[in-house]
């Protein structure tokens, strides 16, 4: 059996570049993130959380499916009214789907893995906490948006379908249809990252995050009834002003004024990093007491 | 020449009875969920909702109460009536309760032995997978049992001794609902939540899921129906399927919804789904891919 | 005997061995953790240079508490601690230098021996190359090449333990800090990981070995550590230790129908150094400093006046019983 050692430690025997701005080896960081992206994004995009991922997002999508090939009658307004109930659907959609998916995805980051004794592995690495939390945050990022992505698409264009592929393609490529798509899409991933970093740093804090995670989705899905300055302490609020399409609330909403695009984007960003800075600085206090759990 | 040295011997006393062996789980299993205060203070608050009911019955059986309550009295005696209706709010209420309760202890049960490589050290003792199941399942039965149906027979005789005799003549098929319906929407909780508690080792994923199920499944109704415009998207929506079967057993307005046969197929459709989820999961040992 | 390791407590004289650099020793200063009101370790005082050290204690002493504290995956209440110079809140620079191969039996779930190594080794920063070759190179060290893609779920006992510890020399660390490394192993197996751990305490390295079986560190260990309660209740080579034990007396536990006339014979053996009878008349607990001449002669007595004997045990045997000679009575002798 061989006992040959390598005693070279350091950045330089991994090959990375020396230290770059503000003291830091950021080449270092990217094959350190590379690597946690190589081992997450198929954990959650295979095994049973991913399953759940799935039925969330697709379901719909199945249900629309049947919906444009059994024969009832849809109405003569085309492709512009399919896309008028795929409005009304949405806010739904993001309030469901995207909520609980998020939820499920972004707290299990830590949190299961300490349920599984696994976490150590990482700890155990020379990897900054920060560093691992942003790793495993753009990992589930990327394995959401992805989903949910593809999910919001197939969904817009299913509502848009019924009337012919004619009449589907002008509404896309000639009419409004792929802008209001693509913007479905963006404030889906908008919705996925603010979402995801509230849950993962839920995922830090509560040994339980069924609790705080129901009531923060009871507080997105009332929203429409709370008053205006409430409303903006919430998500659903900043990507309701995104949508490209307008949304009737109903007779009891309480009307707020939208909160401009070019407001709502970066703000919603400035949050989300915020989030991250927090859960970065949270997952540097994590002590491996796997016992407790 | 070996010599075997035969220390060992079987036990000779007595045994408990095959048939209440599986008690045993239910016995452990109490005493983690009542340590917990929360729950403790939750079930209380489930066991006093009923206790008020029955102040109810009594004071609106009872014209010397009615009259001590002045003008009050009056209003109450004309607006609140011991009938179909009454007992269909009460079951309503304790349904949620129930919900509840089941949220928190029922995706524990089985995921913990999972996670915890428990279930061939139960399995390996003269306990089969469908005791053990059964014995899980009786943590939920019975603690459910004890504030749906129990406490709702309890008020239907405490209504019964007041009113007489007629009136339980009269209202039978009010504990019949009781009863029905009440384990009807025991056995929904209880087997999905064991099911998922199966599939899932992380009992806050599984309590997450159990939640959504219900949830979801009533917003999934609703586009179902919306869609297709229909009203046999509520399959998807458990305690509207419920309510169908009580109201149409206490004799009142049912909510929107399937036929009464359509609600009792899905729901023993929806039950043997659970079972079989039970079946493919319990067992004594752990299939690796 | 190499005498790279040392341990010392508060109020031992320094020795020369403790001038070692800093950056080529394990520190532990004053180091205390508390899990709420429950003690992990306390008081800790050791520095720890090169060679394989044995962590020895019975379960629950403190043992992997040391070891998470001295990778940071715990931190002090009290005190700190410095590997080879770097504190356990720097983990870019402690993890190229130290290895862990911890005593939890899990695994990330889904991944195969090789995925494991090879993923962890690129969240080290490694390169796909180097990552494949460093792999390989620790599954050929574990003999794990043939399972490499094989799920870990489906390992064996010995299999598991064999590739936590490629995981924890895969990067080819300093310092290896092993949480019961030979358990689950087969003896030939144990043979080559001992003679690894030998090899890279030879070359100088550092090797910490945790057991709470003596025997298993008197194999391996130059030095030893034993740990009671929380507390490191002595230190020093092993040889020390063992002829300590050598000359620890056993106590034998009898049971028979004539423990008076058994005990007032047993009195006559020089050998024999205490004789308790128990209340009930029947039993006796005798302390003998020789073991084979006690049982001849228990022997002789039986014969001679016709015992009947009910049991005969060594009430001492376990190994916490080693330590309770060793540590006087609930550890007194360090608080």
């Amino acid at each position: 059996m061989s006992t040959t050692i390598d005693p070279v430690a350091g950045a330089a025997r991994a090959g990375g570049d020396p230290t770059g701005a503000f003291g830091i080896d950021w080449a270092l960081i990217r094959r350190q993130i590379g690597g946690i992206l190589r081992l997450e994004i198929s954990k959650n995009l295979i095994g049973g959380r991913a399953l759940i991922l799935y039925v969330l997002a697709f379901a719909p999508v199945l249900l629309v499916s049947l919906w444009v090939v059994v024969p009832i009658d849809k109405g003569l307004g085309g492709p512009a009214s399919g896309a008028a109930i795929f409005a009304n659907i949405f806010p739904f959609y993001v309030r469901v789907s995207v909520y609980l998916s998020a939820l499920l995805l972004f707290m299990s980051l830590y949190r299961a893995e300490i349920l599984e004794r696994s976490l150590h592995y990482y700890l155990l690495t020379p990897i900054r906490r920060e560093v691992l939390t942003a790793g495993k945050y753009l990992s589930a990022l990327i394995a959401m948006s992805l989903t949910f992505a593809l999910s919001t698409a197939l969904l817009f264009v299913l509502f848009c379908a019924p009337w012919g592929v004619g009449e589907l393609m002008g509404y896309l490529f000639r009419g409004p249809g792929m802008g209001n798509l693509l913007a479905y899409v963006g404030i889906v991933i908008l919705g996925c990252a603010g979402y995801g970093a509230v849950f993962l740093l839920a995922g830090q804090f509560f040994r339980n995050p069924l609790v705080p995670g129901l009531v923060l989705w009871v507080w997105e899905l009332i929203n429409f009834l709370l008053p205006p300055l409430l409303k903006k302490i919430s998500v659903v609020h900043y990507l309701r002003s995104l949508y490209p399409i307008p949304v009737v609330e109903g007779p009891f909403a309480i009307i707020a004024d939208p909160t401009p695009a070019w407001l709502s984007i970066p703000g919603l960003l400035v949050f989300t990093s915020l989030v991250l800075i927090a859960a970065g600085w949270r997952a540097r206090r994590i002590e491996i007491t796997y016992g407790g759990e | 020449m070996a010599v075997y040295e035969h220390s060992y011997s079987r036990y000779p006393g007595p045994f408990t009875p095959a048939w209440s062996r599986f008690l045993v789980l239910p016995r452990f299993a109490f005493k983690d969920v009542f340590k917990s205060r929360l729950l403790v203070f939750f079930y209380a608050l489930s066991v006093l909702v009923p206790v008020f009911y029955g102040l109810a019955i009594y004071a609106l059986n009872n014209l010397e109460v009615l009259d001590s309550l002045g003008n009050a009295g009056d209003e109450l005696g004309r607006m609140l009536k011991v009938d179909e209706t009454f007992f269909s709010v009460f079951l309503l209420v304790q349904s949620g309760f129930a919900f509840w309760l089941t949220v928190f202890i029922g995706p524990g049960l089985i995921s913990r032995d999972l996670a915890n490589n428990g279930l061939p050290l139960y399995l390996s003792r003269p306990i089969s997978r469908a005791e053990y199941v059964l014995g899980k399942l009786a943590v939920l039965l019975l603690l459910l049992s004890g504030i749906t149906w129990v406490a709702g027979l309890l008020l239907f005789l405490l209504q019964s001794s007041m009113a007489g005799w007629e009136w339980l003549a009269a209202n039978l098929h009010v504990a019949a609902a009781i009863v029905v319906t009440s384990t009807l929407w025991i056995l929904v909780l209880s087997l999905l939540a064991l099911a998922l508690s199966a599939w899932l080792r992380w009992k806050v994923v599984a309590g997450l899921l159990f939640v959504m199920i219900f949830f979801v499944g009533d917003l999934f109704a609703l586009l179902v129906n919306m869609l297709f415009r229909t009203e046999w998207g509520h399959v998807f929506n458990f305690d509207q399927l419920i309510q169908i079967v009580a109201a149409s057993m206490l004799g009142i307005r049912p909510p929107d919804g399937p036929p009464v046969w359509g609600c009792v197929l899905a729901l023993l459709l929806f039950l043997g789904f659970c079972l079989l989820l039970l079946h493919r999961k319990i067992r004594a040992y752990q299939v690796v891919s | 005997m190499n005498e790279h390791a040392i341990a010392t407590r508060p109020g031992v004289a320094a020795t020369t061995q403790q001038i070692a650099r800093a950056d080529e020793t394990v520190v532990f200063d004053n180091v205390s953790k508390f899990y709420g009101e429950v003690l992990g370790v306390n008081r800790i005082n050791l520095t720890l240079t090169s060679g394989i050290i044995g962590l020895v204690g019975p379960n629950g002493s403190g043992k992997t508490t040391l070891m998470n504290l001295m990778t940071g995956l715990l931190r002090p209440t009290e005190g700190t601690i410095r590997v080879l110079g770097i504190g356990t809140d720097e983990p870019t620079r402690l993890f190229r230098l130290i290895g862990y191969c911890t005593q939890w039996d899990s695994f990330p779930r889904g991944v195969t021996g090789y995925e494991l190594i090879y993923g962890l080794l690129r969240v080290h920063g490694y390169p796909h190359a180097r990552s494949d070759e460093l792999a390989w190179e620790a599954l050929e060290r574990v003999k794990l090449v043939d399972a490499a893609h094989r799920k870990v779920a489906g390992y064996s006992k010995g299999m598991r333990q064999r590739v936590r510890l490629a995981q924890a020399l895969a990067h080819k660390p300093r310092v290896l800090v092993l949480d019961e490394p030979l358990n689950g192993l087969d003896p030939m197996a144990r043979a080559e990981i001992i003679g690894v751990f030998q090899g890279w305490a030879a070359e100088g390295y550092h090797v910490i070995i945790s057991s709470h079986i003596l025997h298993e560190v008197d194999m391996i260990a130059d030095q030893v550590i034993l740990l009671s309660g929380g507390y490191v209740v002595a230190e020093g080579e092993i040889g020390g230790v063992r002829t300590d034990i050598e000359e620890h007396p056993i106590q034998v536990l009898i049971r028979c129908d004539k423990a008076p006339i058994l005990a007032s014979k047993l009195f006559e053996h020089d050998h024999v150094v205490e004789v308790t009878m128990h209340d009930d008349r029947d039993g006796l607990l005798v302390r003998t400093k020789d073991a084979n001449r006690f049982y001849l002669a228990l022997n002789e007595l039986v014969l001679a006046h016709d015992i009947e004997m009910e049991t005969i045990t060594v009430a001492d045997a376990d190994v916490r019983a080693v330590y309770q000679y060793l540590i006087g009575t609930e550890g007194e002798a360090t608080r």
